[in-house]
């Protein structure tokens, strides 16, 4: 099938259903990351970077707590997940997910363990900016032009050299 | 060969006084105006953020501090090193295969009695003509190692082996990117030395060659003196070219991370980066303007060399 060009494999996320689903047509599936071996467990990365607050200084304090009371509700919930498929809520309410290939995606959460994006929000704050430093150095680790440990303790360095938890 | 001038500008007379043409304001006014606007108070105003950094609600004067930060601490230093090497890689490689083969083209296509140099011309010129955002594409697309119809293209001929990812390996990037540009460029010098050429007089040619001298010496002894300024110019818009507008080529091939690993990272994406921030990497306006004005301090001295060192002692020969 792959060699013929009827198949192909496309590395990307669960944002990319809208657009694919526009304007691909023919059908797609998902299937997790290959894992290190059968017993490994898969992760899943939760981007815990992408929220709303309150400013703390805002005259109109009650409005805000009612609508970011809203976006905890499962109302809400539903309305993201099926109004932007691909986009799920983190929010622990039971919702029927209506697009199939982003059920499919869901679904990978019954399996697989959750984590989050770590160099997002915070650590890409310095210099060098850590999202962009794993960028470089996990395409040097594919290319296998740098070990993975030599890879960590770079960004580890990185990190020691201005973040202080 | 008659009279020889060295670059002297004579002194006009004065004879008798003429009135003050106003008129030559209406015609420096308007580009000065412009120029002004869009090239000097930039310039100016990169100089000056250059020496703020950001503060309490605005910029707050630090001197020559970011300058300091840029080639002391490790990871500004690093960064604009590398993108500095390879930038002057960039140009040394430009000076010795684009403008080689540039002179080479064009004294080819100035025999007179080349058949169709008109279609050579046009065929060479044209890739100068795409936008660079189609180069970048259609080369990653030719040397993909997934897609990309050279691995096949070598087999076919009984080189497979040879092949490489060159535009994914450190070792190779920088020279892959390199040939893309020159395959894009060499129009540019070519159609100056080809100008240049044909404006070697006939005369001196034919008295040459009544001396006794073939094709290959006529164009060493005769020709390629004449040229000579025309050398410069090419060398020195190589040298700015390379310096400034060599980002959107990387840009649009390597992505702004200049990979792999920085190895093709130049002045241009380093700026890019640093102005504008990159994925995760913040803007930082005023470290970027002084890798901006870095940048236009290494061009100024380059072009100074060459307006003092060179420019001034190449003979001008008057036919």
């Amino acid at each position: 099938m792959f060699t013929l060009g009827r198949a192909a494999i496309y590395p990307t996320g669960s944002w990319e259903i809208t657009g694919f689903q526009e304007n691909a047509d023919f059908e797609m599936g998902v299937f997790a990351p290959p894992k290190k071996d059968a017993d490994s467990t898969c992760y899943i990365s939760d981007h815990t970077d992408i929220g709303i607050g309150m400013n703390a200084a805002t005259e109109n304090k009650e409005a805000v707590m009612a609508f970011l009371a809203w976006t905890t509700s499962a109302e809400f919930a539903g309305l993201l997940t099926n109004a932007a498929p691909g986009f799920f809520s983190l929010a622990n309410h039971e919702i029927k997910v209506e697009n199939a290939l982003a059920q499919e995606f869901v679904a990978l959460r019954g399996v697989c363990e959750s984590t989050i994006r770590v160099a997002h929000q915070i650590l890409s704050r310095g210099e060098p900016a850590l999202g962009n430093q794993l960028w470089t150095l996990t395409a040097n680790v594919i290319n296998g032009t740098q070990t993975p440990e030599d890879a960590a303790k770079e960004a580890q360095a990185n990190l020691d050299g201005w973040y202080k938890p | 060969m008659a009279s020889k001038d060295v670059d002297s500008v004579s002194p006009s007379s004065h004879e008798h006084r003429t009135p003050v043409r106003w008129y030559i304001l209406v015609f420096i006014v308007p580009a000065t105006l412009i120029y002004t606007t869009f090239a000097i108070y930039p310039i100016i105003e990169s100089l000056r953020l250059s020496l703020y950094q950001a503060g309490d609600g605005g910029g707050m004067f630090v001197g020559i501090a970011n300058y300091a930060r840029l080639v002391g601490e490790p990871y500004w230093a690093e960064q604009f090193w590398n993108a500095f090497k390879n930038n002057v890689l960039l140009f040394a490689m430009h000076m010795l295969i684009q403008n080689p083969i540039a002179l080479a083209l064009a004294a080819l296509l100035s025999i007179p009695t080349l058949k169709g140099a008109a279609t050579y011309r046009t065929i060479f010129f044209l890739p100068t003509l795409l936008s660079v955002v189609v180069v970048g594409f259609i080369w990653q697309l030719i040397l993909s190692p997934l897609w990309g119809i050279t691995p096949a293209f070598m087999n076919w001929v009984g080189m497979g082996s040879f092949f490489q990812p060159w535009l994914g390996l450190e070792s190779s990037a920088l020279i892959t990117v390199t040939l893309i540009s020159i395959w894009q460029y060499v129009g540019i010098p070519l159609m100056l030395f080809y100008a240049a050429l044909l404006n070697v007089p006939e005369e001196t040619i034919e008295a040459a060659r009544i001396d006794g001298l073939n094709g290959w010496w006529i164009f060493w002894k005769i020709k390629f003196p004449l040229i000579l300024p025309t050398l410069g110019l090419v060398g020195i818009l190589t040298y700015i070219g390379n310096f400034t507008a060599s980002f959107d080529l990387i840009y649009s091939i390597q992505g702004g991370l200049a990979g792999p690993d920085y190895s093709t990272d130049v002045m241009g994406t380093f700026l890019f980066r640093t102005f504008f921030g990159f994925q995760a990497q913040l803007g930082d306006v005023y470290m970027g303007a002084t890798v901006a004005s870095a940048l236009f301090f290494i061009i100024l001295i380059g072009v100074g060399l060459y307006l003092f060192g060179v420019q001034r002692r190449l003979q001008r020969y008057d036919s």
